[in-house]
C-alpha cells in the first residue's frame, strides 16, 4: 500500500468506527515510514473532520462520533510514542466544563472529541463544575478559550456566575468565553457577556477557530 | 373577572377532553414539577423528588395557585435507577434540577444479560409514591398520572448515557434486551397499580430526551427503540389503562417524518406533546386526529423573558392549536423552568382565558 492509501484507509477506518482497523492502519502507517503526526492529522482528524460535517448535515449522530472517537484513540495510541515532541504542539488551549450541578456531559464530550481531533489542547473538567474550579483554572492553565456547557435551565445560571467570577479575579480579557448546550441561545450567550455561542459540536469548533484567529493564535 | 368563576373545573375540562365534548376553554398543563417545590419555599428540589408528600402537595398547591389543569404526576422517588440497583443522588444541592444516577447498575454487557427485572412490589419508595396515590384517588383528585415506560431514556437510568450510546452501534441486541426488561417493567408497574387503583383511575406518563434526534437516528429509533415503545404502550394499554401522555423532548423532527411516531399508540385519544423544536403546526396536522395535542411554549423563553412576551408566546401558541381536532392544550415544551417568574406562568393561564375560549 502506498502512503497515501493508508492514511485514506485510515482516515476511513476512523469514519466506520473500526477499532481493528485504525490498529492495524497505524501500526503500517508506522512500518510505511509515515511521520505519525501526518497519520494523526491526515488519517485520524481528518476522519473525524468528516464525521463532523456529517453531524453537521444530520447524517452522522452521536453513537457515531463516540465510536469513532474510540476508533481513532486505538490508532492514536499507537501513533503518539513515536511523535516527535515539537511537532506535537496545539493550535490553542481550551478549558471546557458543565456548570456545577449538571450532570449532563454529553455534549460537552462531543465537543471536546471534535476540538481535540482539529488538534486544540484541551483541559476537560469534567461534569458539575463548581464556578471556583473554572476561575482556578484559568489562572493557573492560561487558556485562550473557556467552553462552558449546561443543559438545565436551573443550571444555565451558572454560565454568567463564571464569567462574573473571572471579571472579579481580573482574568476575563485574558480569555475568551463561550457557551452551549440545551437550553442556550445566541441571545442568552450575548446576554451574559460570552464571546460566542456554539449551537453543537460542529459550530462550536468554527467559533473556536475564528476567535483564535481574532486573538492572533494560529488556527 | 366574573366569568372566571364560571369556569369548568379542571377535572371536568378533562373529563370532556378526553371524551370529545366541548369544554370552556383551552386547558393549561404545562408540565410543573420542580416549580411546585420553590412555590412551597424549599431551598432545592432534593424533597420534592424523594418525598411523593411533598411532591403531592407541591403539585396540589400550584394547581391551587395557578388554576392550571394539569394532572397530578407520581413516581417512584427510586427513579427507574435503585430498582435496578443502580445509585441516585437527590437534588438537594440548590443547582441541581433533578434526580441524578450515580452509578450505573449495567456496565458490561455481561452486567445486561445478568439484569433482573425489577419486583416494584418490593420497592418501599414505590409504596410510599402508592400511599399519596391511594389519597388522591380517594379525594378523587384526578386525573392521576403515573411515570413509567420503555425507551432507550428508561435506559439511561440503567447504563451511563454514553455507553448506551456505543451499545446502539456495537452491541444493539444488548440494547434490545435491556428495552425488553424495561418494557416488562413498565407492565409490572402497570399490573401493581390496577391491582391497587383499577384500570380507569390513572393514566401512564413517559418522556423521551434520550430518544431524540439530537443524539439518534431516525433509523436508529425506528429499528431499535420503536418496536419497544410500542410494545410498552400497547401492553399497558391491553391492561385497562386508557391513555399515555409522551412528551417526545427536543428535536423528534426527523423521527416523525420517518412516520416512527405514529407506531406509538397513545390511547384513544392519548397526549402527545413535543418540544418546541417540533412546530406545533405540524403537530397539529400530522397527530391532531387521533390525539389530544400539548405544547409547547420556550421554556427559556418562559424563565428569561417579560410577562407580555410570555403572554404573546402563549397566544401564538393558542391560536395554532386551538382547534386541533382531538382537543388541543396548552403547555410548555419541556419541564416548566422551576425558577420561572410567578408573572410568566401565570400568563400561560391568562393567555388560555383570554384568548383561549371555545
Amino acid at each position: 500500500m502506498s502512503q497515501s492509501e493508508i492514511l485514506e484507509k485510515l482516515t476511513n477506518a476512523v469514519v466506520a468506527g473500526d477499532p481493528e482497523a485504525c490498529k492495524k492502519l497505524a501500526n503500517d502507517a508506522l512500518s510505511a515510514g509515515i511521520d505519525p503526526y501526518v497519520a494523526i492529522m491526515e488519517g485520524c482528524s481528518k476522519g473525524m473532520e468528516i464525521l463532523s460535517k456529517m453531524y453537521d448535515k444530520g447524517e452522522a449522530f452521536v453513537p457515531d462520533i463516540l465510536v469513532a472517537a474510540d476508533a481513532m484513540n486505538e490508532a492514536i495510541a499507537i501513533l503518539k510514542p513515536h511523535m516527535k515532541v515539537e511537532k506535537a504542539t496545539a493550535k490553542g488551549k481550551i478549558v471546557l466544563g458543565v456548570c456545577e450541578g449538571d450532570i449532563h456531559d454529553i455534549g460537552k464530550n462531543i465537543v471536546k472529541i471534535l476540538m481535540d481531533a482539529a488538534g486544540y489542547e484541551i483541559i476537560d473538567l469534567g461534569a458539575s463544575v463548581p464556578t471556583k474550579k473554572f476561575v482556578e483554572t484559568v489562572r493557573e492553565q492560561k487558556p485562550d478559550i473557556v467552553g462552558i456547557s449546561a443543559l438545565m435551565t436551573f443550571t444555565m445560571f451558572g454560565m454568567p456566575e463564571i464569567i462574573e467570577a473571572l471579571k472579579d479575579s481580573q482574568l476575563r480579557d485574558t480569555v475568551k468565553v463561550i457557551v452551549g448546550g440545551g437550553p442556550i441561545s445566541a441571545s442568552f450567550a450575548e446576554k451574559i457577556g460570552a464571546d460566542g455561542f456554539g449551537a453543537n459540536g460542529p459550530e462550536a469548533v468554527r467559533l473556536v477557530g475564528t476567535l483564535l484567529s481574532e486573538r492572533g493564535v494560529k488556527k | 373577572m366574573s366569568y372566571y368563576c364560571a369556569e369548568m373545573k379542571p377535572e371536568q375540562r378533562w373529563r370532556a377532553i378526553i371524551r370529545g365534548d366541548p369544554v370552556d376553554r383551552v386547558p393549561v398543563f404545562p408540565w410543573a414539577f420542580g416549580h411546585g417545590a420553590m412555590l412551597l419555599g424549599f431551598p432545592n428540589l432534593g424533597d420534592l423528588y424523594a418525598k411523593p408528600e411533598v411532591a403531592y402537595k407541591a403539585q396540589m398547591l400550584a394547581r391551587e395557585i395557578y388554576g392550571w389543569d394539569q394532572p397530578l404526576l407520581f413516581w417512584s422517588p427510586s427513579w427507574g435507577i435503585t430498582e435496578y440497583g443502580g445509585k441516585s443522588l437527590f437534588p438537594y444541592n440548590p443547582k441541581m434540577m433533578s434526580v441524578t444516577m450515580v452509578e450505573a447498575a449495567v456496565k458490561t454487557p455481561e452486567d445486561a444479560e445478568k439484569l433482573e427485572v425489577p419486583d416494584p412490589r418490593k420497592d418501599p419508595n414505590m409504596i410510599e409514591a402508592m400511599k399519596w396515590m391511594r389519597k388522591a384517588v380517594e379525594r378523587k383528585e384526578l386525573p392521576l398520572f403515573f411515570l413509567c415506560g420503555g425507551w432507550l431514556t428508561n435506559l439511561d437510568k440503567i447504563v451511563e448515557i454514553q455507553t448506551v450510546m456505543r451499545w446502539l452501534r456495537i452491541h444493539p441486541d444488548i440494547i434490545r434486551k435491556l428495552l425488553a426488561k424495561t418494557v416488562e417493567f413498565a407492565v409490572r408497574q402497570t399490573e401493581l397499580l390496577i391491582n391497587e387503583f383499577g384500570a380507569g383511575t390513572w393514566m401512564a406518563m413517559d418522556f423521551t430526551p434520550t430518544d431524540s434526534n439530537t443524539l439518534i437516528s431516525a433509523d436508529t429509533f425506528g429499528n431499535i427503540v420503536v418496536p419497544y415503545a410500542a410494545q410498552a404502550h400497547q401492553k399497558v394499554l391491553d391492561l385497562g389503562v386508557p391513555m399515555w401522555v409522551t412528551h417526545y423532548c427536543s428535536n423528534q423532527n426527523a423521527n416523525i417524518k420517518a412516520g416512527h411516531i405514529d407506531k406509538v399508540p397513545l390511547g384513544k385519544p392519548g397526549v402527545i406533546h413535543f418540544g418546541p423544536e417540533v412546530d406545533l403546526k405540524l403537530a397539529v396536522e400530522r397527530f391532531g386526529k387521533r390525539n389530544i395535542v400539548l405544547g409547547n411554549v420556550d421554556p427559556p423563553s418562559l424563565l428569561l423573558q417579560s410577562y407580555e412576551d410570555c403572554l404573546r408566546l402563549a397566544k401564538a401558541d393558542i391560536e395554532k392549536g386551538m382547534h386541533s381536532p382531538k382537543g388541543y392544550m396548552l403547555g410548555v415544551g419541556c419541564e416548566l423552568p422551576p425558577k420561572t417568574p410567578t408573572a410568566n406562568v401565570y400568563a400561560l393561564v391568562k393567555a388560555a382565558r383570554e384568548y383561549g375560549r371555545y
